[in-house]
């Protein structure tokens, strides 16, 4: 009899723990929709002249929603996912220890194509997305698979901005794929900046083959 | 009661001179703001070791910006009233005497209105070239109240096939030697505010890092290596902090670290690029660039996030901003038309100034501790070298070929 008055409340604590759970989950929560609408509110920053007074304005510090890649899968959950497709923030990976990384074996160089840009742009275009897409459903039905996105530029533009730009590009693409399902934690990141051209030459047709994101293979 | 009088008449006469002196030092200091001052360097000892040292403070004296040295003499006996006659007559305002007892003894005169404006002794050090380094930046400070840049080292970045080297040189390029060199890519040497370390980054782990070489032991450690890019460091001169970008959120940001390399706070959140902060010298302001707005353009916040302005410069591409030491000018590389140029932009009247032309290709300006002198990256078909520029009488000077990422020390 005793026993059975422990499972009844054992259960009866679960129910609770689980109601209480998804309400807070699901958005209720007072405090999360009073962020909200503090962060709705947010004045716009406006251009200024040196002795004009400035809009004061705080870049409020957005709450990272937690992630939890499902490595097991190598999917992404559907939280990534939709933090992806709407242009939120996944934190990075990096892998441990030493790590290397290889160029796909000659006949998956269908599948890891280098995708490419436009002169300081990091969107990924139209044409390349179907490159993407074939890449992600390689990575779905491989998901021993991790990568690595190598963000490049070409040589014109200034140095150091072009290796944050790379960056950029790499983590463009990496969004793009998390969007298609990918787990974050299988898709490392790298800029080169402009320093591994792929083309030497100075002109239009080889800047546009080094501003690119190139896929190699984490072994 | 005589004794009184004499002591007052005594004091009196003293305060009047140095109030001629300091008038006179001021005028001159004003003067110096719009042009350049003729001079005359008299060195009163002739030898091997006076000759190397009187060559090297003329030339220091030249590259100063300040003063134009119009001869240099040695002269075993002088006398001072006839020189500054003399120098009055050829129009020359300065007249540099250095003298030789037990120390170098310095003596600055103002031959307008005759009179001697400043002294100073130092020891002899064992290089001419050191000691005139030495004695050029402390006759420039006095002066101007502006650190001299003689003295100052400057960093650059050059690369041989596949080994990339960090080089140190004196301001003008000269005794260049090598610091570092690796055979993984490292670049954008920065010297780390204890001057006994450079900041660089490197791909010494594959993953981009920031790196710090002691270069007393040659030993190398990490300062910075979150997840995804570490780059873009500028330090603090009044706190013991550094503004770097980080991409470890997914998005590249500027962030504030200490000076062991932990995170204290993240200060941009806007999506799209956030790069290259430059702290302002009094620390109130970072500049920065951001294409939030949908173009590469010039922005500045403060510290804590707050007040985050754009810059009003009419160009879509703008990077690689530097604060000058005395916080009045934000220098930039910037686009106008399809050519890059370094402007500097006056913080207090919004006045732009264009520093190069556009037949080269300019980049990543970085200020001297004079405020006065930038060192760029220059790229003449396709090929870099570094300069320097005088921001006023914009003369330029080649400090070395087939190098970028100039870093100039701000002591």
């Amino acid at each position: 009899m005793k026993g059975g008055d422990m499972k009844l409340e054992k259960v009866i604590c679960a129910v609770l723990s689980a109601v209480i759970l998804s309400w807070m989950l699901s958005g209720c929560c007072p405090y999360s929709k009073k962020k909200t609408a503090e962060k709705e509110i947010q004045p716009a920053v406006e251009a200024v002249s040196p002795q004009k007074t400035a809009i004061v304005q705080r870049e409020e510090p957005s709450v990272p929603l937690p992630v939890k890649p499902d490595i097991e899968k190598g999917k992404a959950t559907p939280a990534e996912v939709n933090i992806a497709v709407t242009g939120g923030e996944i934190p990075v990976a990096k892998p441990e220890g030493e790590v290397k990384f290889v160029e796909p074996e000659e006949k998956l160089k269908e599948i890891f194509q280098p995708i490419y840009f436009d002169f300081d742009r990091y969107n990924i275009k139209t044409s390349e997305q179907k490159k993407l897409k074939i890449l992600a459903e390689y990575l779905r039905n491989n998901p021993e698979i991790s990568i690595l996105i190598e963000g490049h530029c070409d040589e014109r533009g200034s140095d150091e901005y072009n290796l944050v730009l790379g960056e950029k590009r790499a983590l463009s693409a990496r969004s793009f794929l998390i969007g298609l399902g990918i787990a974050p934690a299988r898709l490392y990141t790298i800029s080169y900046g402009e320093s591994k051209p792929v083309d030497p030459g100075h002109n239009e047709e080889a800047w546009a083959k080094n501003r690119r994101a190139e896929f190699k293979i984490k072994q | 009661m005589r004794g009184k009088i004499t002591v007052f008449l005594g004091c009196f006469l003293a305060l009047i001179h140095l109030y001629g002196q300091s008038r006179v030092t001021i005028e001159i200091t004003s003067s110096l703001e719009t042009k350049t001052l003729s001079s005359i360097l008299i060195t009163v000892e002739k030898d091997a070791f006076f000759e190397k040292f009187s060559n090297q403070l003329e030339k220091d004296l030249n590259n100063s910006g300040w003063l134009d040295i119009k001869s240099t003499a040695f002269k075993t006996k002088l006398n001072i009233n006839s020189e500054m006659e003399g120098a009055f007559r050829e129009n020359v305002r300065l007249l540099i005497v250095c003298g030789v007892k037990e120390k170098l003894e310095i003596e600055v005169y103002e031959t307008f209105e005759k009179s001697l404006i400043f002294e100073f002794k130092t020891d002899i050090e064992k290089s001419p070239i050191d000691l005139a380094h030495t004695v050029c930046d402390e006759i420039i400070y006095r002066l101007t109240g502006k650190p001299g840049i003689a003295k100052s080292k400057i960093l650059y970045m050059t690369r041989a096939k596949d080994i990339y080297t960090i080089m140190m040189a004196d301001y003008d390029g000269s005794n260049a030697t090598q610091i570092f060199s690796a055979e993984y890519i490292i670049n954008y040497p920065r010297w780390f505010p204890s001057m006994d370390k450079v900041l660089f980054l490197s791909y010494r782990k594959t993953f981009p890092s920031l790196d710090l070489l002691d270069l007393k032991t040659r030993q190398i450690e990490t300062f910075l290596a979150e997840p995804g890019l570490n780059a873009c460091a500028s330090f603090f001169r009044n706190q013991p902090m550094a503004a770097v970008v980080l991409s470890k959120s997914g998005n590249p940001d500027i962030y504030l670290v200490d000076l062991k390399g932990k995170i204290i706070r993240r200060i941009t959140e806007k999506k799209g690029i956030n790069a290259s902060p430059s702290v302002s010298p009094d620390g109130q302001n970072i500049a920065f660039i951001s294409d939030r707005d949908g173009n590469t353009r010039l922005w500045v916040v403060n510290p804590s996030g707050l007040n985050v302005k754009k810059v009003d410069i009419p160009s879509n591409y703008i990077t690689s901003p530097c604060w000058s030491p005395d916080g009045k000018y934000l220098a930039y590389a910037v686009r106008y038309g399809t050519e890059m140029f370094i402007e500097i932009y006056d913080w207090n009247t919004g006045k732009r100034k264009l520093l190069t032309n556009g037949i080269s290709w300019s980049d990543a300006p970085c200020w001297a501790p004079d405020s006065r002198h930038l060192i760029f990256t220059r790229q003449d078909k396709y090929q870099n070298s570094i300069w320097t520029i005088d921001i006023h009488n914009l003369k330029m000077k080649k400090i070395a070929d087939n190098a970028w990422s100039g870093c100039w020390a701000l002591r």
